[in-house]
């Protein structure tokens, strides 16, 4: 059996994070066979916290918090105003993910979630950095890890690829941050889907797997016998996360933010079972090499 | 033996179409073996058309035409004033191909080019067909085709599959519209790129070979073999153009566009080089491996 804790992304069941949402995003996962639920923050204020937390205790699952942020409230933005509500941002999040009973905050930390208009300055770099820090040093006093998911040119312009994330890993310089490859965007900015893995190493934290149109797995055409192969290699035992969307079940605001136009199923549950089974075949398939 | 014309989109060379920009990036693609160029529309009222045509005949080498509509000019759009401007860009553009001797406008024609905030609407999608069957008449006039490039969902929220794009040419139903494949696209959005070819089936017109990264060809995850053995089995005898941006090359405008915060060459006649050798060879591979399949 896979030493990896396997999860499933919120998105997959529901829009939204209302109670009766959450209620039947928890009790779906936990059919499904997940070790574990990824929330996306994106819609927080209607998060009941403590709520959220007894139920996730009471199925007996682990739970994972990412976000983006906003235009609004970028860390990566040169205007001081625009960070500071960013920074307010992130410090919020990482005390829901604290309250949720995570201890593993994730997602583009480092800048809005969006198509920018022009390359990442200098001054707005130093500000991810200088923000991260902060965060970071927040985190480890409270034994949490921070992951910096690297996004696909579409999405942001701090970092595309796993050579761009170690740098900026290494820039923020606390070893609780750790570096998350998605294999949606390493299809768009990577070489291939092995090399990414032997660079990140033992700085790998976090792993989402989505097929290159984010729909069923094995029905698009990422290599995915070439990333489990790596993953194998570098002794990844941390968690693997399933990533999917369609315009069946939609967020208001996130499935505008990532372009999410296509119908690629319906039945999250079965979407759900579906990726499991397959996630766990092919993180068995990988284990059995014969030298 | 290599029966498909090899094109390279102007823009590995240059960023804009004045005089010297356009007898470099023509010199420089009949010098690296291209049969033909992809020239970025340029407003026919102020550019200097007859020094095109000239090199063109100079350097014996075809050209083609590409553009992209933006917000402004949009015609996936319910707003009549929008969507006018972007019907005159077209019907402009087409005077541009006209009178270049260009015979084929090809790209993002029929939306804007943008990261959308919402899907596309009925209204919309109605409004852009009912736009492409006018130009698409005008074109015919001159004997020229017009392309329908599906992007991937970051760049249009109308047409990202090729099944979706010969649904639109089909409810466009005008005989010189074609289906245009772009690699780099293909590979967000489809099951793989011989899938998209065989979806295409006979509206595929035109191919935009492009990284998946949009780098060098070769150096990313596209599976090239898989697509040229599938154009050979379809028996598609059409253009094959080789397409790459760095920011080395592209004003910043158009680089933050289409998103390139990265430069993945800084040498044009290396990454055109490259191409030429790698689209020469993948075309003979095909060949010589069709023909055992049957």
């Amino acid at each position: 059996m896979s030493v990896n804790k396997l999860g499933v992304h919120a998105l997959v069941f529901a829009g939204g994070t209302t109670p009766a949402e959450v209620e039947y995003i928890i009790t779906e996962t936990k059919k499904a066979g997940y070790d574990l639920v990824e929330f996306s923050l994106h819609d927080s204020p209607k998060l009941d916290v403590p709520g959220t937390r007894a139920a996730l205790e009471a199925a007996g699952l682990g739970v994972v918090a990412s976000r983006g942020l906003s235009f609004t409230a970028d860390v990566s933005s040169d205007d001081a105003d625009t960070v500071a509500r960013g920074a307010a941002l992130l410090h919020d999040s990482l005390a829901i993910t604290e309250g949720l009973g995570g201890t593993h905050f994730t997602g583009a930390l480092y800048s809005a979630l969006g198509k920018y208009m022009q390359p990442l300055s200098t001054a707005g770099r130093a500000n991810v950095v200088a923000v991260l820090k902060e965060l970071a040093a927040e985190a480890a006093g409270k034994g949490m890890t921070l992951g910096l998911e690297i996004c696909n040119r579409y999405e942001t312009n701090v970092i595309n690829t796993a050579a761009d994330a170690l740098r900026l890993a290494d820039d923020i310089g606390h070893d609780n941050v750790l570096i998350h490859l998605d294999s949606y965007h390493m299809n768009i900015e990577e070489d291939d889907f092995t090399r990414p893995v032997l660079l990140v190493g033992d700085r790998l934290g976090y792993v989402h797997i989505g097929e290159n149109h984010r729909g069923y797995l094995g029905s698009g055409h990422i290599d995915f016998a070439a990333f489990f192969h790596a993953l194998q290699d570098i002794s990844y035992t941390g968690p693997i996360t399933f990533e999917s969307f369609s315009s069946a079940v939609v967020s208001p605001t996130l499935s505008n933010d990532l372009s999410i136009w296509r119908n690629l199923w319906n039945d999250g549950p079965e979407l759900a079972r579906h990726a499991r089974e397959y996630l766990v075949h092919a993180i068995d398939g990988a284990s059995r090499v014969y030298s | 033996m290599t029966t498909n014309p090899l094109g390279i989109h102007a823009g590995v060379w240059v960023g804009d179409w004045t005089d010297d920009s356009a007898r470099y990036a023509i010199e420089s693609s009949a010098e690296a073996g291209y049969d033909l160029i992809e020239i970025p529309a340029v407003d026919p009222r102020t550019a200097n058309l007859a020094h095109t045509v000239r090199l063109l005949a100079e350097n014996r080498i075809d050209a083609v035409v590409s553009l992209a509509l933006d917000a402004s000019t949009d015609i996936n759009t319910e707003d009549a004033t929008v969507s006018e401007r972007g019907e005159q860009l077209l019907s402009r553009t087409v005077d541009f191909a006209r009178d270049i001797g260009a015979r084929y406008i090809g790209g993002v024609t029929y939306s804007a080019m943008v990261k959308y905030t919402q899907p596309a609407t009925d209204a919309s999608r109605a409004n852009s067909l009912a736009v492409l069957g006018r130009i698409a008449a005008k074109a015919k006039l001159s004997g020229i085709s017009i392309g329908v490039e599906y992007v991937n969902r970051y760049e249009s929220n109308l047409l990202n599959t090729a099944a979706q794009t010969v649904r639109f040419i089909t409810d466009l139903g005008a005989d010189n519209v074609l289906l245009h494949l772009d690699t780099f696209h293909a590979n967000s959005e489809e099951l793989s790129l011989a899938t998209a070819v065989r979806d295409a089936g006979d509206l595929l017109g035109y191919i935009h070979a492009s990284e998946s990264h949009r780098g060098h060809l070769g150096t990313g995850i596209l599976d090239f073999p898989g697509l040229f053995r599938q154009l050979a089995l379809s028996g598609y005898t059409g253009p094959i153009t080789f397409e790459s941006f760095s920011s080395v090359i592209h004003p910043r405008a158009t680089a933050n566009t289409i998103g390139i915060w990265r430069d993945p060459w800084t040498d044009p006649a290396l990454a055109a080089r490259n191409a030429h050798a790698f689209l020469s060879a993948q075309l003979a591979a095909a060949a010589l491996t069709v023909p055992s399949i049957h």
